[in-house]
């Protein structure tokens, strides 16, 4: 079968000051494959979606050399919405724009654009909704959505435009198990009946793999693996290559929690609610108390709150009923106060100022002989080491998150909120961030921390709240 | 308090275009009215509000309660009435606070009620050049990102604040400069991934996107009109 997609000798050097460069790549993409492109953070994986969406230099800067055939024709020789028609892509943050008002408008945007008569953008818009199971929010506006509900209607959007090739840069990394299983069914139905190569990057490698007809690892930006996406079950395959085992090895031990863990509460919610403006309620009469030297995980479906009890809990919103409270020697106080909490969103950059990553994280930390230790150590812990000269936007989506929380620890704030802190991290840095977690809870730190991720939740976590998704009235 | 349902079509359901000719007119009429505002200022910020609010109720897109408008509405319609009846010495100002209560009312129902797409389909129902389509929808999309941008940023400097416990002290002056830095540089790089977004949405494609689709023109849509145009109209001839 010919290739829908042939990569020959490509190679990527991005600008400004990013030393990182992808290739020499070679790899043919034959029509109903789906690839899984895994390998370490950093190891170019976002660069190569770029790259093959026609951005580099288009928009974003860098030099590309080398040749990419999109169905036979010269990827260089096409328009960017002829590139648009054939190659649909997902990028790794689903909110980094929207043209709608609505998830329809949304999804409608790009097959509005190629033309094509209202029926048939109505029909698309129906098929895209209905495998994403976006269907019940069409008419919602695009404000109201969870993240995890902005990556189905990334992916709804790309489905709309009925591409030969689709490249998703972490589609499922915000999605709860049963929603990215959702999506994935969807990806290789796509594949399987229509012929779509699905190309995925991903670090979430284990429920990809079940779907997944052909893996490639990358590494240092040139590929080092090309074949059974099976490997990802084979442990010393996936250290070798920095990827994340499709099961938990025994060693890596229970979840952070100190020996007298679970003794002090730092914070505590009571009997709290809380209703984003004009949408149906998302927590309701919830009590949580959040105990010093031990972690606690918050899990649910997208959409059942726990964003949400993590901004409550650090002090970002207030509960519309009940009240959150903040334990300072033996006395209880309404709302905190510097040093009561540290918080690491899912869009970690905005507590960014500084122009290196040196500068960013020294502003967080006392830079006295103990603090500066503890610091650095959480620094290499994290693998930042070598990044220091960098500045902190240019960092990938996983190098920014270790950065925020790497900076948070270093702070050392009585409770830690972490809202999907796994999120762009490969085998080793997982493990990176949960031995840096546990050495906080050692220590007397408190962590509340919400997570989707299927390799975070299997850790065995002894204090856990699931939360369920309130139906609408 | 009751639900109002939408005016809105989606692509999704094929159903009409919306009324954004009438909520163009109700914007031209509460602007006209603003410009007359001088020495009927009292029923006009009345009329203003109560007009603002009756088009945002009416038209706004989605299953929505009035909510802060409608309170914020019948606040500054009470505040309005006191002045009145108290004959308080409050004439020289009232005239440009009255215009601007009214193009702020107005403004921001029609900002609520309006989607993008309804601004695109509107605009290329119009036949106009390809080009002021695709700069509306652009500045647009930067408005909304705007607006995300400011709210994170706002939310980045309570992390900071909160969490820095140990951290050097610098000066509130020297903070904000480096907060005001860090914002322009994130609104850059968004910029970069909006135009990326957009070139995988087939964006730049030469022509026309929207083919015409039947409008027709729901009750509440016309009652908007037909308020406008009854407001504006006491306004010059009381």
């Amino acid at each position: 079968m010919d290739e829908v997609l042939r990569i020959e000798g490509l190679t990527c050097r991005p600008g400004r000051g990013d030393s990182r460069a992808l290739g020499p790549l070679d790899l043919a993409i034959r029509p109903g494959e789906v690839v899984l492109v895994a390998g370490r953070s950093g190891a170019g994986k976002s660069l190569l979606a770029r790259s093959l969406a026609g951005l580099l230099p288009r928009v974003f800067p860098g030099k590309v050399t080398g040749r990419v055939d999109l169905s036979g024709t010269p990827l260089a020789s096409l328009e960017p919405w002829e590139v648009a028609r054939r190659l649909g892509t997902v990028f790794q943050d689903p909110r980094a724009g929207a043209f709608g008002g609505t998830v329809a408008d949304e999804v409608a945007f790009g097959p509005e654009n190629l033309g094509l008569p209202p029926a048939e953008v109505a029909r698309r818009v129906d098929a895209a909704l209905e495998a994403t199971g976006l269907s019940a929010f069409a008419t919602s506006p695009l404000e109201t959505l969870s993240l995890g509900r902005w990556q189905a209607l990334a992916v709804a959007a790309a489905l709309a435009m009925q591409p030969a090739v689709l490249v998703l840069d972490e589609p499922t990394s915000m999605l709860d198990a049963a929603a990215a299983r959702r999506g994935l069914d969807t990806l290789a139905r796509l594949a399987d009946e229509d012929g779509v190569a699905v190309i995925i990057l991903e670090h979430r490698t284990r429920l990809v793999a079940e779907r997944a007809t052909r893996l490639v690892v990358l590494e240092c930006g040139r590929v080092v693996y090309d074949g059974d996406p099976g490997r990802v079950r084979d442990r010393t395959f996936c250290r070798r290559f920095g990827l994340r085992p499709s099961e938990i090895p025994a060693e890596a031990g229970p979840a952070p929690e100190s020996a007298g863990g679970g003794a002090n509460p730092v914070a505590r919610a009571e009997s709290v609610a809380f209703a984003y403006p004009g949408g149906v309620p998302v927590l309701a009469d919830l009590d949580l108390e959040v105990p010093a030297g031990a972690a606690t995980l918050v899990t649910g479906p997208n959409g059942s709150g726990k964003t949400t009890l993590l901004k409550l809990l650090a002090g970002l919103l207030r509960p519309r009923e009940g009240r959150v409270r903040y334990r300072r020697g033996e006395a209880w106080q309404d709302g905190p106060r510097r040093g009561d909490v540290g918080f690491v969103g899912q869009a970690p950059d905005y507590v960014f100022r500084h122009r290196t990553v040196e500068a960013e994280f020294a502003s967080w930390h006392g830079g006295d002989g103990e603090a500066e230790e503890t610091a650095k150590a959480a620094l290499a812990r994290l693998d930042l080491a070598g990044l220091r000269a960098r500045h902190p936007l240019s960092l990938s989506e996983g190098e920014k998150r270790r950065l925020a929380i790497a900076s948070a620890l270093a702070a050392r704030p009585r409770l830690l909120a972490l809202d999907e802190p796994s999120v762009g991290f490969d085998g080793a840095h997982l493990d990176g961030l949960l031995a840096a977690l546990h050495e906080y809870a050692r220590t007397g730190g408190a962590i509340l921390l919400a997570s989707n991720d299927p390799d975070v939740l299997d850790r065995g976590w002894p204090r856990r709240m699931d939360l369920a998704r309130i139906p609408a009235a | 308090m009751a639900e109002f349902t939408t005016s809105m079509p989606t692509a999704a359901t094929g159903r009409d275009a919306p009324g954004v000719g009438l909520k163009v007119l109700l914007l031209v009429c509460l602007a006209v009215a603003a410009v007359i505002v001088d020495g009927w200022w009292k029923l006009a910020v009345l009329l203003a509000v109560s007009a603002g609010c009756v088009g945002m109720v009416a038209v706004r897109p989605g299953p929505r309660r009035p909510g802060t408008l409608v309170w914020a509405g019948v606040g500054l319609g009470g505040l309005a009435v006191g002045l009145w009846a108290w004959g308080l010495p409050v004439r020289p100002y009232a005239g440009p606070v009255a215009r601007l209560v009214i193009l702020l009312v107005a403004g921001r129902a029609f900002a609520l009620s309006t989607s993008a797409a309804e601004w695109r389909r509107a605009l290329d129902r119009a036949r106009l050049p390809n080009r002021m389509v695709l700069l509306f929808a652009a500045a647009h999309a930067m408005t909304g990102m705007l607006a995300s941008e400011v709210r994170f940023a706002r939310q980045g400097m309570r992390i900071r604040a909160m969490a820095e416990a140990n951290g050097p002290d610098a000066g509130r002056l020297h903070r904000l400069w480096r907060a005001g830095v860090a914002f322009c540089a994130r609104l850059f790089a968004r910029a970069d991934r909006l135009t990326a977004l957009a070139e995988t949405r087939a964006f730049s494609r030469p022509g026309r996107r929207w083919l015409a689709r039947p409008h027709r023109s729901r009750a509440c849509d016309l009652l908007v009109g037909v308020s406008c145009v009854a407001a504006t109209a006491i306004l010059c001839l009381v």
